[in-house]
C-alpha cells in the first residue's frame, strides 16, 4: 500500500512518556542527568563501524582487477614485483567569461601512473593504457615519453595528457595485450 | 570499502514518478489523521513541549546531532549500491530509516535555509550563492513567508544592490530556528568540517567569507556544483587543506544570526571542538548541527584533500596521507565512522540523545561513486516522466543532466509550497517540471527512543524536520503559525517526526538489527507493493 499503517502504541505509554515532563533541552548547555534521564543511559549499543581490511590488491599475468583512481594495486609480473596507481585526471579547468555558466563538457587534462617497483625492472609503453570514455569511446592519450622504465628505488612516473568529457572513464593498462587493470574514475568540470 | 563493479549498474530500479507524487500529495492528509489519533493533552504544562502539532508530545530528547550530506538520492545512498555499508547498513540497524524523506529545493543551499527558517527556495541560494550579497528589502507574505523585493534584474544586468547575482542573506526579521533556540536559552552550536583552514577563504569561526556581505564579494567554494552558476566569477575553489564551503553552512546567511554577536561563538571548527563538547553532558549543546566538509559530505566524486582514508582523525584533527582520493558515498562513510560512535559513546547520546543523518537533496546519479554528475548512459523511459531521446542528448547540446532519469530527484512531499520568491522550489532540474521539488533523499535518524533496524514511510521533508525540532525544544511560541513553527514548517498539517520514529518511547535498550528485512528497498511504494519490509507487530514484539 501507499500509505504507512500507523504505528499502534499503547496510549497509557506514550501519554506517561510525554507527561513525564522534562526540562530537557531547555538548558543552556544540556541539562544534568536527573530523574528525567533516560532509563538506561550509558548502556545504549554504539555503531561501530566493522573493521574493514585495508590490503593492497594484487592482480598477477593473467587476472584482472578493477578498482578506484587512486587505489594501489600490488602487481606480480613475469620479471617484476611491483605497485601500480593511477592519479588523477588533474583537469585544467575551463573559466568562462564573468557572469557566464560553465557550457564546455571536455576539458584537458592528466592522469599519473606510477610504478614502484620492488623487485626486478619493468618497461611500460605508454601506449599499454587504453582509457575509455563511459560511452565506451576509446580516449585518445599522448604522452611525452614513448615509455618509463621502473627499478627498485627508482619508481617511474608516466603521464598521459588527453581532453577529458565529464563523466565516467577508465583507464585500463594492458601491459601484455590483455587488461590487467582498470582504474575508475569520474571526470567533473565545475 | 571495494571498488563498485559495473555490474551493479544494472541493478538501479528507477522511481515511478506519478506514484512518489502521489505518495507526497498524501502524505498531510494521512499526516492530519494520524496524529488525530495520537495521545492527546501530552503537552508538559511546565516547559511547553509538545501538544502543539496535533497533539503527539515527542519523548524526552535532550539533545541533538544533524548531519547534513549532499546531493544524494535514496537509492544511491541508502539500497547499497554504492557499498557505503556504514550508512546504508551500520547505521539503519541502530535507528529507524525514514525511507520517504525529501529535499526541498535544488540546488544546495536552499535546502539548508529551509531547514533552519522555513523559507521557501529563492533564486539566489538556488544558484549556491556565488556572491555573498544582500537580499535587500524583504516583505512578510502568506505563512511566514518573506517575498524579497526589487531583486529582479534590471536592464543593466544587476541587482537591487548592483549585484551581479539575485540576493542571498536575508535581513534581521528573517528569523531562524537558532534564534528560536537563543529565546528559549536552548544551547546550540555548528561544527564545520575544516572551517578556517584557510583564512583567505573564510573566517576560523562563523565562517563567513567576509565579515560583511557586499554585491561583489565572492562566495569560495559555491561555484563547484554543477548546477552552480555562474563558476565565471572565479571564485576560489576549494582546496586540499580547506573544502569547507559556505554554502553548507546555514548560519552565514542570516543577518539575525549574524548581527547578534553569537556566531562566532556557537560556529566553529570541527575538529577538537566537538570531541571537548562531547566528554559530559553539561558541555555538549542540546542541538549541534554539522557540516562535513565537501569531500566527507559526499558532495565531490573525488576528493581534493584528505578524505580520511589513511587514518587522519577527524574529531582530533590529526592528519595523515590519505590511502585514495575517492569522495561520494565512499567519503562520507569514512566521516560518519568517526563522528557518529564518538557522538554515541557521549553521556549526552546516552541520556536521550537523537541523531539524524540527512542530506540536503536527490541527486542522480545513483550508482557508482555516487557523484554529483548525472550519467551519460542513460535509459529513457517516458513511463517516468523522463525526457526521451538519447540522440537528442547526444546530438543538440542540451545538458546531459536534463535528460537523465531523475525521477527520484525532482518528486516532493508533504503539499510541498513554491514561496513568494520562485515558481519552481526544484529550479527546473534535470529539465524537469520541479514546482515543489528537492527529490528523495532518505533519512537516518539513531537514538535509545528509536527501535533498532526499524523503517518508517510516513513522507517527511525538511519543513517537518524544522517543525520536529521546534517540538523537540519546547518552541511553542510565534513562528508562522503562533505555535512556534517558522514559515513553512508551520504549514497545516505538516507532520513532525511522530510515533513512527519514536518507535520505542520507553527507551529500553535494543541490539541492532538489520534494518527491515535487510533486503534492498525501492525508494518509493510499488502500486502492487501491499506488504511492508517491517511489520509494526514485529516491532512491538522487539520491545
Amino acid at each position: 500500500m501507499l500509505l504507512p499503517r500507523r504505528l499502534s502504541l499503547p496510549l497509557a505509554v506514550v501519554a506517561a512518556a510525554a507527561l513525564a515532563g522534562c526540562s530537557g533541552a531547555a538548558g543552556a548547555a544540556g541539562p544534568a542527568p536527573t530523574a528525567t534521564s533516560a532509563p538506561h543511559a550509558g548502556a545504549y549499543p554504539v555503531a561501530t563501524p566493522v573493521p574493514q581490511v585495508t590490503s593492497t590488491p594484487t592482480v598477477s599475468a593473467g587476472g584482472y582487477q578493477l578498482v578506484a583512481a587512486g587505489d594501489p594495486v600490488r602487481v606480480v609480473l613475469p620479471g617484476a614485483d611491483l605497485v601500480a596507481v593511477v592519479a588523477g585526471p588533474e583537469v585544467d579547468v575551463p573559466v568562462p567569461a564573468p557572469g557566464q555558466p560553465i557550457t564546455a563538457q571536455s576539458a584537458p587534462g592528466v592522469l599519473s601512473v606510477t610504478l614502484t617497483v620492488d623487485s626486478g625492472a619493468l618497461t611500460v609503453p605508454a601506449a599499454s593504457f587504453l582509457a575509455l570514455d563511459e560511452d565506451q569511446d576509446p580516449v585518445a592519450l599522448t604522452s611525452s615519453v614513448p615509455e618509463v622504465t621502473a627499478t627498485p628505488g627508482h619508481p617511474a612516473t608516466l603521464q598521459l595528457s588527453s581532453r577529458f568529457a565529464t563523466g565516467h572513464t577508465t583507464l585500463t593498462w594492458q601491459p601484455q595485450g590483455a587488461p590487467l587493470i582498470t582504474w575508475d574514475f569520474v571526470v567533473e568540470i565545475d | 570499502m571495494p571498488p563498485t563493479s559495473p555490474r551493479l549498474r544494472s541493478r538501479f530500479v528507477p522511481a515511478v514518478l506519478a506514484v512518489a507524487v502521489a505518495i507526497g500529495s498524501g502524505a498531510v492528509l494521512s499526516a492530519a489523521t494520524a496524529s488525530a489519533d495520537s495521545p492527546s493533552a501530552a503537552a508538559d504544562a511546565a516547559t511547553g513541549r509538545g501538544g502543539h502539532s496535533g497533539g503527539y508530545a515527542p519523548p524526552q530528547i535532550k539533545h541533538v546531532w544533524t548531519i547534513v550530506l549532499e546531493n544524494k538520492s535514496y537509492e544511491a545512498s541508502f539500497t547499497g549500491l554504492n557499498q557505503n555499508s556504514y550508512l546504508w547498513k551500520t547505521l539503519p540497524s541502530v535507528g529507524v530509516l525514514a525511507r520517504q524523506y525529501y529535499g526541498t529545493g535544488h540546488f544546495s543551499q536552499d535546502n539548508y535555509l529551509s531547514l533552519v527558517s522555513g523559507q521557501a527556495p529563492s533564486p539566489g541560494p538556488q544558484n549556491d550563492c556565488p556572491l555573498y550579497n544582500e537580499t535587500g528589502p524583504v516583505k512578510q507574505v502568506a505563512d511566514g513567508q518573506y517575498k524579497i523585493l526589487n531583486d529582479t534584474q534590471q536592464a543593466d544586468g544587476t541587482y537591487n544592490d548592483g549585484s551581479k547575482q539575485p540576493g542571498c542573506v536575508f535581513p534581521k526579521q528573517v528569523q531562524t530556528l537558532f534564534n528560536q533556540f537563543d529565546a528559549k536559552h536552548v544551547s546550540y552550536k555548528g561544527y564545520m568540517q575544516d572551517m578556517g583552514q584557510d583564512p583567505a577563504r573564510e573566517a576560523t569561526t562563523c565562517g563567513a567569507p567576509q565579515a560583511q556581505p557586499g554585491p561583489a564579494v565572492l562566495d569560495p567554494g559555491a561555484a563547484e556544483g554543477p548546477y552552480a552558476a555562474p563558476a565565471s566569477l572565479a571564485a576560489p575553489s576549494t582546496t586540499p587543506d580547506d573544502a569547507y564551503v559556505a554554502k553548507h553552512n546555514p548560519f552565514v546567511w542570516f543577518h539575525s544570526l549574524l548581527d547578534n554577536g553569537d556566531c562566532a561563538k556557537k560556529v566553529v571548527p570541527l575538529a577538537q571542538n566537538l570531541l571537548n563538547d562531547l566528554k559530559s553532558e553539561k558541555t555538549t549543546p542540546a542541538f549541534s548541527w554539522i557540516t562535513p566538509d565537501n569531500c566527507s559530505d559526499a558532495h565531490d566524486a573525488t576528493c581534493k584533500g584528505d578524505n580520511l582514508s589513511g587514518g587522519s582523525n577527524v574529531l582530533t584533527g590529526e592528519t595523515k596521507t590519505p590511502a585514495n582520493t575517492q569522495g561520494g558515498l565512499y567519503a562520507a562513510d569514512l566521516f560518519l565512522e568517526q563522528v557518529i560512535p564518538a557522538i554515541m559513546r557521549s553521556p549526552a547520546y546516552q541520556d536521550g540523545g537523537l541523531i539524524d543523518v540527512t542530506f540536503d537533496e536527490g541527486f542522480p546519479p545513483y550508482k557508482i561513486y555516487g557523484n554529483s554528475i548525472a550519467d551519460k548512459n542513460y535509459t529513457p523511459d517516458a513511463g517516468l516522466g523522463t525526457a526521451t531521446g538519447a540522440a537528442t542528448a547526444a546530438g543538440n547540446g542540451a545538458s546531459v543532466e536534463s535528460q537523465a532519469n531523475t525521477a527520484q530527484s525532482v518528486v516532493a512531499c508533504c503539499n510541498e509550497l513554491t514561496g513568494p520568491n520562485t515558481t519552481q522550489p526544484g529550479n527546473q532540474a534535470f529539465n524537469q517540471d520541479t514546482t515543489p521539488g528537492g527529490g528523495i533523499t532518505g533519512s537516518v535518524l539513531i537514538s535509545p527512543y528509536i527501535t533498532p533496524g526499524s523503517v518508517t514511510d510516513q513522507p517527511y521533508n525538511h519543513y517537518s524536520w524544522l517543525r520536529s525540532m521546534e517540538d523537540l525544544f519546547g518552541i511553542t511560541k510565534g513562528g508562522s503559525d503562533g505555535l512556534g513553527h517558522l514559515g513553512y514548517a508551520g504549514a497545516d498539517g505538516l507532520r513532525p517526526f511522530g510515533p513512527d520514529v519514536y518507535n520505542n518511547p520507553r527507551g529500553t535498550v535494543l541490539k541492532p538489527k538489520p534494518s527491515g528485512e535487510g533486503g534492498v528497498y525501492a525508494a518509493v511504494a510499488r502500486l502492487d507493493e501491499t506488504d511492508r519490509p517491517v511489520s509494526y507487530a514485529r516491532l512491538d514484539e522487539a520491545r
